[in-house]
């Protein structure tokens, strides 16, 4: 197996690994939290959900990548296109999440509606890619090709990210300063992810081991703000 | 290429150092990153200074420690100076009494999960610590004299007799907490969650995955116990008053959702009014020390506890009532007690119904 995986994909296995581990272990603890039925709870589970999945197929992908194995590229394709669609539908799901817990649930209708298209055209993108190559394409080796839809899909997942992160940050200036730093914090490893797997591009990618790690502190943080309202009263 | 990376390499002792490097560097810096997280939200959260909370906060400073520890030291491989035996030998005292602290920790916390008496920890800590001052007293003085491990002339690593001892305290930790684990397995959900999650899967999974690849995935395996493990401390909290320790009112609901589930069968119901809220603030061990194993007790303001049971015996809650005022009277203070027993063809759903409205009324 040592001569077959370099050390890219060790330390994909491992941080991929870490992170399917970290979010399964938050999932567990939701059975201690009993704050059960809230629509909230549930896009936070998906989250959850979305990012094991996000590891597993980044997981495939990577090590898959420029071996010599039989099918090579039907692996890498499928498991790329999960990876990216578990990615972007993070960031729908992130921005829908925080409206929901932090700001209007996005009541206003042209809001939703927006999602929900922006979620069916990228569903549409990744199945039309699987023929076209558009958003990114494998070539015999199992390399992996941007297209030219890449950038801006990706625009439009950063643009999703961010206006969570906004909902955040508007939810954390009504509430007092001493709260908006905490928030802004649980958003550090995201973007720290982010940047890594963009400053390092033979490396691993850090994106999913950034999300748990968000997943991570967005939930202890929710959870610790429940405690502290009940201290007030 | 340094001339220790050579000599490593022939010897075969590291399969590739470079590659080595690289996995220990990203396993590490995330560990370090859930460690720091967790670490900050930990304090930001800490209501009371108590032993529990201080030895959370040393397990994850020590678990960073460790992580850095095990950077370096991948690093230091790459280079050769003349000190490196006596850098690594301070870093592997390092590695060795952050791993007996971190085994120290989790045993205390098994054995408070298992006596769960607020002074227990107080009475015991010295002598669970003992061992440790022990191994920190054995490292230092390895330091200077090699008495309990050293690095030859070709930086071989080479152990005395002491280093088994010293291993032992670590191994012994362990083996005292899945004793305990074993023993008490039936006393609570949450010490099943603990073992689970904090210590089988991920530092488990941490360990295998190191001794079948060679590459270092330890101190991630520990971060994500640790990370899990403060998350399951938080969710708790939110049932929990923290003067009495016992449950508060949020704990109610989910009872109520454990009664729709069909996963409680409530019995009865008692409610004790102290005269004073001193035995619920400062006595509610000697209170919990009554009460029925399978109960449930929720303060419901400064001086008034309900009792959640399965029991439906009538003498049976009357002498768990006349214990609650028996222990008021000890305490110099008087409490009344009132309790609601399931009836036939009742459901503990119907009796808790009974309650609330009951109380709704007066």
């Amino acid at each position: 197996m040592s001569d077959l995986l370099n050390a890219r994909d060790y330390a994909t296995l491992v941080l991929n690994g870490g992170s399917l581990l970290l979010v399964l272990g938050v999932f567990s603890t939701s059975l201690f939290t009993r704050i059960k039925g809230r629509f909230d709870v549930k896009l936070f589970n998906i989250l959850m959900l979305l990012n094991a999945m996000m590891a597993l197929a980044n997981t495939v992908s990577y090590v898959v990548d420029g071996k010599d194995i039989p099918e090579v590229r039907i692996i890498k394709l499928i498991s790329t296109t999960i990876f990216y669609l578990t990615m972007a539908f993070t960031a729908l799901c992130w921005r829908w999440y925080t409206s929901v817990r932090f700001g209007n649930g996005l009541k206003t209708g042209w809001r939703r509606n927006l999602l929900f298209t922006v979620a069916i055209l990228l569903i549409l993108i990744f199945v039309v890619n699987l023929f076209t190559g558009w958003f990114f394409a494998v070539d015999s080796d199992g390399r992996l090709h941007n297209g030219i839809l890449y950038i801006p899909v990706y625009i439009v997942m950063v643009i999703y990210v961010f206006t969570g992160f906004f909902t955040l940050a508007e939810y954390g200036i009504k509430k007092g300063k001493s709260i908006l730093i905490p928030l802004l914090f649980y958003m550090s490893p995201v973007v720290l992810g982010g940047i890594l797997t963009f400053a390092v591009p033979d490396g691993p990618s850090f994106a999913p081991m950034g999300i748990a790690v968000s997943i991570l502190f967005t939930h202890s943080g929710t959870v610790t703000e429940v405690i502290e309202d009940d201290r007030r009263l | 290429m340094p001339v220790k990376y050579l000599q490593e390499a022939e010897r075969g002792e590291y399969m590739n150092l470079e590659n080595e490097a690289i996995v220990a560097l990203n396993s590490n810096s995330a560990a370090i990153l859930i460690l720091v997280g967790v670490l900050v939200l930990h304090i930001r959260t800490m209501r009371e200074r108590n032993v529990q909370n201080r030895l959370f906060t040393i397990l994850v400073i020590t678990s960073i420690v460790l992580g850095v520890v095990y950077i370096l030291d991948i690093l230091s491989r790459q280079y050769i100076f003349q000190e490196t035996a006596t850098i690594k030998t301070f870093m592997y005292s390092i590695e060795d009494i952050s791993i007996d602290v971190i085994a120290m920790i989790w045993y205390v916390y098994v054995l408070n999960m298992c006596f769960g008496r607020k002074d227990y920890l107080k009475r015991k800590l010295k002598s669970i610590i003992t061992p440790i001052v022990i191994v920190l007293i054995l490292d230092v003085i390895n330091l200077f004299t090699g008495a309990v491990f050293y690095f030859d002339e070709q930086m071989i690593f080479r152990t005395t007799f002491l280093y088994v001892l010293e291993e032992f305290i670590c191994y012994g930790y362990m083996l005292a907490s899945f004793a305990l684990m074993v023993i008490y397995r039936h006393k609570s959900a949450r010490l099943h969650f603990f073992a689970i999650w904090s210590i089988f899967i991920p530092i488990m999974a941490g360990s295998v995955f190191e001794d079948a690849t060679g590459y270092e995935a330890f101190s991630l395996g520990l971060a994500i116990g640790i990370a899990v493990w403060f998350i399951s401390m938080t969710n708790t909290r939110i049932f929990e008053d923290p003067e009495s320790g016992f449950f508060n009112l949020h704990y109610l609901d989910f009872l109520k959702d454990l009664m729709e589930r069909g996963k409680y069968d409530l019995g009865c119901i008692l409610v004790c009014r102290f005269a004073d809220e001193d035995p619920i603030s400062n006595e509610s061990d000697m209170i919990r020390e009554m009460l029925p194993e399978a109960s449930n007790t929720l303060r419901i303001s400064r001086t008034e506890i309900m009792t959640f049971a399965t029991i439906t015996d009538r003498s049976a809650v009357d002498m768990l009532a006349d214990d609650m005022e028996m222990i008021a009277g000890e305490l110099n203070t008087t409490a009344t007690t009132e309790s609601f027993i399931r009836q036939k063809g009742e459901s503990g759903q119907d009796l808790l119904h009974r309650f609330l409205s009951g109380r709704k009324r007066s």
